[in-house]
């Protein structure tokens, strides 16, 4: 049977897109039938967030033609694309969050009176009757700044979804979860899927992808290069098809490795109302240790505080046997300590300033000579990170706010590590970025390790913690409560370990 | 021949580029109108008028790149002038009396950092307190009559000439050059950049962000104590009102120098740059004889389109 184009949901035809002569898209063409859950991925820079922000009328494209239901659709602004039938949840939550949730999902939508006053009783009945129709167990009148993050995800999907859209597009709706709040969404979007609605789903997580979607449309360099049922491709056949050439997926430590005995940081009776108490540990030289933990289990908090950001109630810490105080990051810093934070817009870069001033942040004083910035000294360290972590950027003297994601972090890693502390703190080191991106990452954590860094881990991925650690210390309502050397990594009972309740 | 390239590159990718063309297409489309314009005497009185804003635009420029503000300066310079005269009046000889002066800048600045960086108070509340709080001690001090009649030996220091220029000039220039060398190349002043880039970076970095805010506040108080020094000595002694104002010509003169308002940015070249066009402008007025009563207007509209050509450029830029 030939397909009538008119049956199609959505046609994307031959669209392409640049800016300021810079070829972002290229001729990119699919078409999504009704119901269709699709999966757009590539590597960061691939094109995909000017693919989605084109659909959503956030840019215009600069030839080629877009089709919903067969008609040229009006996408000349967001209201205009909304209007069309498009709708968008954001990767960065947009929720007032000292109002409700009836508030927040009808803001646009609000039922009033002649008088042009809100009538509660409706608003609030919609709202349950949307709520009632995914089980979900959220209230009318909750406040946004009560829930968790993975609710505020969910509300702010229901608030995509109150219009009535045709296609709703999903930007990373994971990217800011743990892996139980993950699972609540993703029952949410299988509800969504047995409604009926047609999803574009992006997202760098390969589990998501294979788990959600019906077809998958790969992009890389602003081109599609496969528009096929997942079926056809496993993880690797995808991997290779996002970075476009055979890749040797990283596996991290094989077996376990001689470890020094060195004991390089001690931390006793540690305590912090109301996060975290009695939290003993070592960390020994050369060595990588994981902190498992669910959120709220306070594994955020301890790496904060051993950096000294927020104050300990007791305990006391070591570092080569010498006492610390860990009053601020300046004093930790002067100790051998750093930390790579886990937001890397908001806590890590300076986003309006060069990748040069970035590497330089943490060490101006190491490449001072007299009282002046010594620019040879800045040349050796960058070029020294930039080969050592494979960092894409056109100079040194590139404005970080337009590097990829993937890019982004590795410099914020390359200013944590500058300083050459003897004790890194890495909170999420891979945050949101692409595998091969991750990989390097992975790659120099391991090199430094053996160089002798000591490096404590935290992540949202346990997958990460079992490929990089020598040992993971699972913490459960603020309690070191197990711990596991590399031999006895075992994802299930680590993960039970993580959820216990842990009562005294 | 390489480098030439790049020193031409450097200067055609400057910010303060657009600003440096303005005034000179200004200074020469005005010395056409009016022959008394483009002389000696003139852009002398233009260089002495804008050599004590200078001054204070130097700590505000740091001010404004940690991400801060100040709107005391003005108060803080009548201040100092006052301070001066008791000095003076209690016999302490001229050097001692700039001490004095200089001491009391300097003091305001330390509270205006500690209840800033250290209390965490909004800096524009804080400084606009100071504001009112330092000018009110003026009038205490002195009972409304300020400390007039500064003997010959303290005007001099700013009376007298030094290779054929007034002395402020000669000091401005001196002060501008240090510390334009610094903000640009110095490591520990890049540290204030990265505070007004992202407070919690720089923190999360290793930097000592309070240490810092406190020394700038402290700076600009300072600054704002050397201005205070030589207007009185150009005045001849301290009117309660002396510096009124003055504040808000100094962050508009920055920030028509490519200085930002929410951190991150700013040159002591630029701001300098900003303060030639206010003075220029002023001048102007006076030399071809406009309605004196469209100054303000014109220089509002100058800020705003500086403002609105850097947000331009910064787009472009992306």
């Amino acid at each position: 049977m030939i397909e009538n184009k008119e049956d199609k949901l959505l046609c994307v035809n031959n669209v392409t897109k640049a800016f300021y002569g810079n070829t972002v898209l290229e001729h990119v063409s699919f078409e999504m039938n009704h119901g269709e859950v699709i999966g757009l991925v590539g590597q960061n820079g691939a094109g995909k967030s000017t693919m989605v922000k084109i659909l959503m009328g956030a840019y215009q494209k600069d030839s080629g033609s877009i089709l919903i239901e067969g008609k040229e659709a009006d996408l000349g602004s967001i209201k205009a694309a909304t209007q069309s039938g498009i709708s968008m949840v954001f990767q960065e939550l947009s929720l007032a969050s000292n109002m409700t949730v009836a508030d927040n999902i009808f803001i646009n939508d609000l039922p009033t009176n002649a008088f042009n006053l809100i009538r509660k009783k409706e608003l609030y009945e919609k709202t349950q009757k949307l709520i009632h129709e995914f089980n979900i167990d959220i209230f009318p009148d909750d406040k946004i700044g009560d829930l968790t993050i993975g609710k505020r995800q969910i509300v702010e999907i229901m608030k995509a979804i109150s219009s009535n859209p045709k296609i709703l597009i999903l930007d990373e709706p994971t990217s800011s979860l743990e892996e139980a709040e993950i699972k609540v969404l993703f029952k949410f979007i299988e509800e969504l899927k047995r409604k009926g609605y047609s999803i574009i789903y992006i997202s760098h997580a390969m589990s998501e992808i294979f788990d959600i979607v019906d077809r998958i449309v790969v992009l890389r360099d602003g081109k599609k290069v496969e528009d096929c049922k997942k079926e056809e491709l496993d993880v690797k056949k995808l991997i290779n098809l996002m970075i476009g050439k055979e890749y040797e997926s990283y596996v991290g430590l094989q077996g376990e490795r001689k470890r020094s005995e060195e004991v390089l940081f001690s931390a006793k009776n540690l305590c912090r109302k109301p996060y975290f108490r009695d939290v003993d540990f070592e960390v020994r030289t050369g060595e990588i240790l994981g902190f498992a933990g669910i959120t709220g289990s306070g594994k955020t908090e301890l790496c904060e505080t051993l950096f000294g950001v927020g104050k300990l109630d007791a305990g006391t810490m070591e570092i080569g046997n010498k006492g610390i105080r860990a009053y601020s990051p300046s004093d930790c810093k002067e100790d051998g300590i750093l930390l790579l934070p886990e937001n890397r817009k908001t806590q890590g870069l300076f986003l309006d300033s060069t990748v040069r001033n970035n590497i330089i942040a943490s060490i101006v004083k190491k490449v001072t000579t007299g009282i002046f910035l010594d620019n040879k000294k800045i040349d050796q360290k960058i070029n020294a990170y930039q080969k050592a972590l494979n960092i894409k950027m056109t100079s040194d003297a590139q404005i970080i706010r337009f590097l990829s994601g993937g890019n982004q972090q590795k410099v914020l890693f390359a200013k944590c590590i500058a300083d050459e502390p003897k004790l890194l703190i890495a909170m999420d080191p891979t945050r949101g970025i692409d595998v091969a991106a991750k990989a390097d990452i992975h790659k120099i954590m391991h090199e430094l390790s053996e160089e002798g860094l000591s490096i404590i881990v935290i992540s949202s991925e346990l997958d990460e913690l079992m490929m990089l650690c020598d040992r993971i210390l699972v913490i459960n309502a603020g309690k070191i409560i197990t711990e596991y050397s590399r031999q006895d990594f075992d994802e299930e009972e680590i993960l039970v370990s993580m959820h216990h309740h842990a009562r005294d | 021949m390489q480098n030439n390239k790049s020193i031409v590159r450097k200067v055609l990718s400057m910010r303060e580029l657009p600003l440096l063309v303005a005034i000179i297409l200004g200074v020469v489309i005005l010395s056409f109108y009016s022959p008394t314009f483009f002389t000696t005497g003139n852009m002398h009185s233009v260089f002495l008028g804008s050599a004590f804003e200078s001054i204070k635009v130097i700590g505000m420029t740091l001010l404004l790149i940690q991400n801060g503000i100040d709107l005391s300066i003005g108060s803080i310079a009548g201040f100092t002038g006052v301070m001066v005269g008791i000095a003076l009046d209690f016999g302490a000889n001229v050097p001692m009396a700039i001490v004095v002066g200089l001491l009391a800048a300097t003091v305001v600045g330390m509270v205006n950092g500690f209840i800033i960086a250290h209390l965490k108070i909004n800096a524009m509340i804080c400084t606009l307190a100071m504001q009112m709080i330092v000018r009110g001690l003026i009038f205490i001090v002195t009972r409304g009559v300020g400390r007039p009649n500064f003997p010959d030996a303290y005007n001099a220091i700013a009376r007298i000439n030094i290779f054929g220029l007034q002395a402020p000039i000669i000091y401005s220039l001196v002060l501008l050059a240090i510390f334009g060398v610094l903000f640009a190349k110095s490591g520990w002043f890049r540290q204030f950049y990265f505070i007004g880039g992202n407070e919690e970076a720089a923190q999360l970095s290793g930097i000592k962000v309070v240490k810092l805010r406190f020394f700038a506040y402290t700076f600009c108080g300072f600054m704002a104590g050397i201005s205070g020094v030589l207007l009185a000595a150009r005045m001849g002694g301290a009117i309660p009102t002396q510096g009124q104002g003055m504040e808000m010509n100094v962050i508009a003169a920055a920030v028509i120098g490519g200085a930002s308002i929410s951190g991150g940015k700013g040159t002591i070249l630029g701001s300098f740059l900003g303060v030639l066009v206010m003075s220029l402008v002023i001048n102007a007025f006076n030399v071809i004889g406009v309605d004196i009563y469209w100054q303000r207007t014109i220089l509002g509209s100058i800020l705003l389109l500086a403002i609105m050509t850097d947000k331009f450029r910064a787009r472009k830029s992306n």
